[in-house]
């Protein structure tokens, strides 16, 4: 028998779980072996003084301290103030780091927005001017108008160059400032009215006054048309 | 009234643990403090032995018979009560030690001259020195004992414990821990030998085999 079927088996012995054909060979083997004999001799003798060891008793007052653990406990838990603060706290802490850091994110988001949107639209305008003022779509010089007429360009209607009719008819509806044939909206990058967001609902604002703008315009021209042709005609 | 409670008490002491305990599940609370009665000394002695610390044993083991009692409901008579506690308690001495930060203040039994192991040896106490015939007295007998199963590997702890202090067979010590029934085995095994060799030097050597 080898040394770690023995060391098993005296274990087994120490259980009181070993056949006797086992407990023989076993006895054969720690006569031969005296690394296990002094383990078959030490393992009950240590487990003998371990139950020599008293018991120790749990304070006197133990039952009373179980029945008021039990009726607190079914009371409901009790929150602990100050780690609930802390806990709070911590809560408010990141509530207010998170709503900050949203806000900034928008913030810059929105001031990016107007930038960009002010640039897109000065160089757009520039654009649909030059080339409108080009296919002579806009009257260079303001129209004689009658008496009762003043000079649009003299009554403070806005001068066209700030208009920009291609983003104001662009998805309108309206027809656009044909410039070889192709919308200007479609040229101007990010001047698109299909998302339903912060930047398109300011987009379609600034729409709107350009849109209210240039029909006052257009009135004023339209206006001084006719005058004129109510004059030629008398 | 008194003859009365008197007698009652001792028709609840008649009954076994499982019984008591349904009791306590239909809402009749009396055969609780029964239970209580008779399992404190050893499950306290159970958590003592693997937490180390008198107090926080205490609070443990409390602990475990309000668990109990609160989740009464989740028993059942399939297993028995005294395995349903001993689990509840070393599911919590296994969240103690877990969060335990430091180990138990003990009297080591062992020094070593370096790190490696080889050199432990045993701490010379005046008590080693006495004869085979002198006994000891239970205080340093408990100081013995408590500092060599603190000196045991907890995950070894546990079940040589359940098995040596509470007498628990090896399929309830399976129940309680979880652990397989080979596992439980080799691991009381491991605990036996390391017991052995922390307490040697204190034996009085000449048991038959």
């Amino acid at each position: 028998m080898k040394c770690r079927r023995a060391r098993a088996l005296i274990f087994d012995v120490t259980d009181n779980a070993i056949a006797d054909p086992d407990r023989n060979a076993l006895e054969q083997h720690l006569v031969g072996c005296p690394t296990c004999e002094a383990l078959a001799k030490g393992v009950p003798a240590s487990l003998s003084l371990l139950r020599r060891a008293p018991l120790v008793h749990p304070d006197e007052n133990f039952n009373w301290k179980v029945r008021l653990a039990i009726a607190q406990a079914r009371k409901g838990p009790v929150a602990d103030p100050v780690s609930e603060r802390v806990w709070v706290r911590s809560w408010n802490t990141r509530f207010a780091l998170s709503a900050l850091s949203t806000f900034v994110v928008v913030a810059s988001a929105g001031y990016v927005f107007m930038r960009t949107s002010d640039f897109s639209t000065s160089t757009a305008e520039r654009r649909t001017t030059d080339q409108q003022v080009a296919v002579g779509a806009l009257p260079t010089e303001p129209a004689q108008s009658g008496p009762t007429r003043t000079n649009p360009a003299s009554t403070g209607v806005r001068a066209p160059s700030t208009i920009n009719p291609a983003l104001v008819s662009a998805g309108q509806g309206q027809p656009t400032a044909d410039v070889g044939n192709k919308s200007l909206i479609d040229e101007l990058p990010g001047m698109t009215l299909n998302t339903d967001s912060l930047t398109s609902r300011f987009r379609r604002s600034r729409h709107e006054e350009y849109r209210m703008r240039l029909l006052e315009y257009q009135i004023d021209v339209l206006q001084g048309e006719l005058r004129k042709c109510e004059s030629s005609e008398k | 009234m008194h003859a009365d409670s008197f007698k009652e008490r001792a028709q609840l002491k008649a009954l076994s643990d499982e019984e008591l305990i349904v009791r306590v599940q239909s809402g009749d609370n009396a055969g609780f403090d029964i239970l209580v009665d008779r399992f404190k000394l050893r499950l306290f002695n159970y958590v003592l032995r693997m937490v180390g610390d008198r107090d926080e044993a205490e609070e443990l083991t409390q602990e475990a018979f309000v668990k109990a009692f609160i989740h009464a409901d989740k028993y059942k008579t399939i297993a028995k009560f005294s395995t349903w506690l001993y689990t509840i308690a070393t599911n919590l001495v296994r969240n103690r030690m877990r969060s335990r930060k430091r180990a138990p203040q003990f009297v080591s039994l062992w020094q070593r001259d370096d790190d490696s192991e080889a050199s432990e040896r045993p701490v010379d106490l005046p008590s080693h020195s006495r004869g085979p015939d002198s006994q000891f007295n239970d205080k340093e007998l408990e100081s013995v004992i408590s500092g060599a199963i603190a000196r045991i590997p907890e995950k070894y702890r546990t079940s040589f414990v359940l098995r040596e202090i509470n007498q628990l067979s090896y399929e309830e010590i399976s129940a309680a821990t979880g652990l397989k029934l080979g596992t439980v085995r080799s691991r009381i095994n491991r605990a036996r030998n390391y017991f052995r060799r922390l307490v040697e030097p204190y034996l009085e050597i000449g048991t038959d085999f």
